[in-house]
Formats: C-alpha cells, structure tokens, sequence
C-alpha cells in the first residue's frame, strides 16, 4: 500500500465520519457566522482600517481554528480508535490524513467567512488577488501548526487549555505577517506591498510542514 | 514460514509503581501463549508493549520471520490485537470500518460480507456500530482478525462480552492461527488456558 492510498484512505475516512455526524463542520460555520456578525453589528457606523479589518479577520480564523481543528486526534483518543489506528496505521499517513482533513474544514470556514465579513463590513477596494493568496498561504501554515499541536494535547488532561498555549507561541509569526499581509491587500496595496510577507508565510509554511512531519513520528509512538 | 516473537528482560514501571520486571520468553509457529494472572498483574500492559502500543521501561520485543528480524516499521502488516479497549468507529458501518482498516494495508475487503455472516453479525453489515452491543463490537474485532490473517495475533480477555456461540468463534481463530503464526492470549479464565501450548504467570 502506497503511502499516498493511506493517506486517501484516512482522509476518506475522515471526511466520512465528519458528514455524518458534523462535530465540526457546524461549529465552525456557526462561529465564523456569529463573529462576523458582532463584529459587524458593533462596529456598523465606525470607520474600519484596513489594519483593523486584518486584525478582526485572523483573530475570527484564529479562534475558530482553535475550535474546531482540534477534533480530530481529540475524537480519536477520546472513542479509542486510536489504538486501532495505531496498530494498523503509517504514522505519516495519520498525520497528512489529518493535515487535508483539517485543511478542509478551514477552507469550509473560509467559504462562509469571506464572503459575509466583505458584504458585512463593506469592505472595498481590496486587492483580491493579493487578498486570497494570503489567505491561502495563512490558512496552509495554520493548519501545518494547528495539526502537530492537536497529535500532542490529545493524550494530556487538560485538552482544551494546552491546545491554545501550545498553539499560540507556534503561530504568533504566522498571523504576524499574514495580518501585514492582510492588512495590505485590504488597503488595496500592489504586490511589492504584500510581497514579504507571502514569502514569510511560505517559508513558514514549508518549515512547519516538514518539521511537523517529521515530528510527529515521535508523538504518535509515545 | 518460522515465525518467532521473544522478549528479553523486560520490564514496566508506571512511576513508582512496578507492574513487572525481568520479563524472558518466546513463542514460535504453531503455537498459543498464555498469559495468566490476576487483575492489575500487567497481562493488558505486556500486550500492550509486545504490539508496540506501549513503550516498556527496559528490555526488549523481537518478532522474527526465517530468523530476521522484522523491523518495527514493518510490524504493522503481521500483527492485529483484540481487547476490550480496542474501538471502532461508531459512526460508520460495521462493512465501512472493515473497508478503512483493510485499507491501510492495502489488502480486499470483497470477503467481508461472508466474514461478517461467520461472525454472527450477517445482516448488519450497514449498520452502524454506535447500534451494536457490546458482544457484536467484540465480533467485529475477530471479524478483522479473520480478514487480517496475522502472523501474529494477540487477544486480551478473548471471550469478554462474548456468548457461547462467541466463544466457540474465538476457539476457530485460534485453531486457525496455529496453523498460520502465532498468538498471545493474555486471560484469567482458568478455561481458556487449555487453548494454550504455554503458560507465562505473571504476579505470582
């Protein structure tokens, strides 16, 4: 069996189990719905920057993120399906399985996200090339991050809490450059604005990729 | 095929608490290892340890086919374990979890239908598992270890939850197995030890 056909096997599996009883899926549209509406009800009359409107932005994908991503290992340890999964299983199939699945919902989250944070708050003269790539390459390193972290705090006590003090420390370069990226493309900023910062977000996202990769080798056998 | 798992000096400590030490066997094709004592004696935990679920504290594990040793990471295609705190998703169908799990080693699962009628669970193939009592989960592991075909194959408390018409399915398995590796039964049901060709005591 190739490794690429388990990974498939595991995402599959993943995405079976998430249609059919939705513990994320609808945390996750029902908190990207109700942020962008306080977050537009409060703020309706004030003008918003575009370094607010960044802010604003990740602060939702971050928390939802926090949610919902980190599902996945929690369910599995929790059913004890893990060991199953342990014993039958390739590591790096486990991981990749659960990096797209998680990949999946954030861009789900997205498909909701944008849309009403832009009719909501009003937002014009955007660069959306800029805007998306960002975006994209935020949501990649995100979920490379959010994935490690997920593997180590299902086997702790205190799942919940960890999940977001491991996280923070993980991802605070992260939304650094994706919000200075963010906040250029909402200002309406050309490439040479938003540059540095997709190249960050890439090399953070290689970086994390393979290192969690790597890494995770080692806390699933634990 | 000679196929042989051994353990040398091994030992499992959690914290302070030894559960055992100095631990020194080995089993080979054809044969049935029993492994007795009483509750809180580490039966589940050496399990544990010689499928690689859990690390021991000193000591070592060797699975060996025609004398080589089979790497770790290589494991995974030889060995199932059935225990009671070994679950299947509930979410999905008794068919679908026996479809993922095959999958992960590549292997058909065209045979789970007939399989899943051996078992007892013919007719609740669609099912799903969060429906099954707690005896049609326990099936559904010896249904995976039909479709499996380990060379290794290691059972704790192999008849928990399990009828009499269960218990004569895990007597099949077990007859089955000698003919194809080997198997570690890990029991305090004084019955079962005549399924054994050894015996290893632990807390005595």
């Amino acid at each position: 069996m190739s490794w690429a056909a388990e990974t498939r096997s595991i995402l599959k599996k993943e995405l079976r189990s998430e249609l059919r009883r939705r513990w994320s899926l609808g945390l996750l549209a029902l908190f990207g719905l109700i942020t962008v509406f306080v977050v537009s009800f409060s703020l309706k009359t004030s003008p918003l920057t575009s370094g607010i409107l960044s802010t604003f932005f990740w602060v939702i994908v971050f928390f939802a993120a926090m949610a919902g991503l980190s599902r996945s290992f929690l369910k599995e340890e929790e059913t004890k399906t893990v060991l199953a999964l342990r014993l039958l299983a390739r590591p790096s199939a486990v991981f990749w399985g659960k990096l797209f699945f998680n990949l999946f919902l954030l861009f789900f989250l997205e498909l909701i996200l944008v849309p009403l944070f832009f009719i909501w708050l009003n937002v014009s003269g955007t660069n959306l090339t800029g805007f998306f790539l960002v975006l994209f390459l935020g949501t990649l390193g995100l979920v490379a991050g959010t994935t490690l972290t997920a593997a180590i705090v299902a086997k702790s006590e205190s799942k919940g809490v960890l999940f977001a003090i491991l996280s923070f420390p993980i991802l605070a370069p992260l939304l650094i450059f994706a919000m200075a990226g963010s906040k250029a493309a909402f200002a309406g900023g050309g490439w040479e604005e938003i540059a540095a910062s997709v190249k960050t977000l890439i090399s953070y996202t290689a970086v994390m990729g393979a290192g969690s990769s790597i890494l995770f080798d080692f806390i699933w056998e634990v | 095929m000679s196929l042989s798992l051994s353990a040398s000096n091994l030992s499992k400590s959690f914290g302070s608490l030894k559960v055992f030490s100095s631990l020194e066997f080995s089993t080979s094709s054809g044969e049935i290892l029993i492994v007795a004592g009483p509750n809180g004696s580490g039966k589940s935990t050496l399990l544990k340890i010689l499928t690689g679920l859990l690390t021991s504290s000193s000591g070592q594990v060797d699975y060996c086919n025609e004398n080589a040793k089979i790497p770790k990471e290589k494991r995974r295609e030889f060995l199932w374990m059935v225990a009671p705190d070994l679950s299947f998703y509930e979410e999905l169908s008794a068919k679908e979890n026996l479809e993922f799990f095959l999958s992960l080693l590549g292997r058909p699962a065209n045979k789970s239908f007939e399989t899943l009628a051996r078992v007892g669970l013919g007719g609740r193939e669609n099912d799903e598992v969060a429906g099954f009592s707690l005896g049609m989960r326990q099936r559904l592991k010896y249904a995976l270890a039909f479709l499996l075909e380990p060379k290794f194959l290691f059972l704790d408390e192999p008849t928990a939850n399990l009828d009499e018409s269960g218990v004569k399915l895990v007597s099949e398995l077990l007859t089955e197995q000698k003919k194809r590796g080997l198997a570690v039964v890990a029991t305090n049901n004084p019955d079962e030890y005549s399924w054994g060709d050894k015996k290893l005591e632990l807390g005595g």
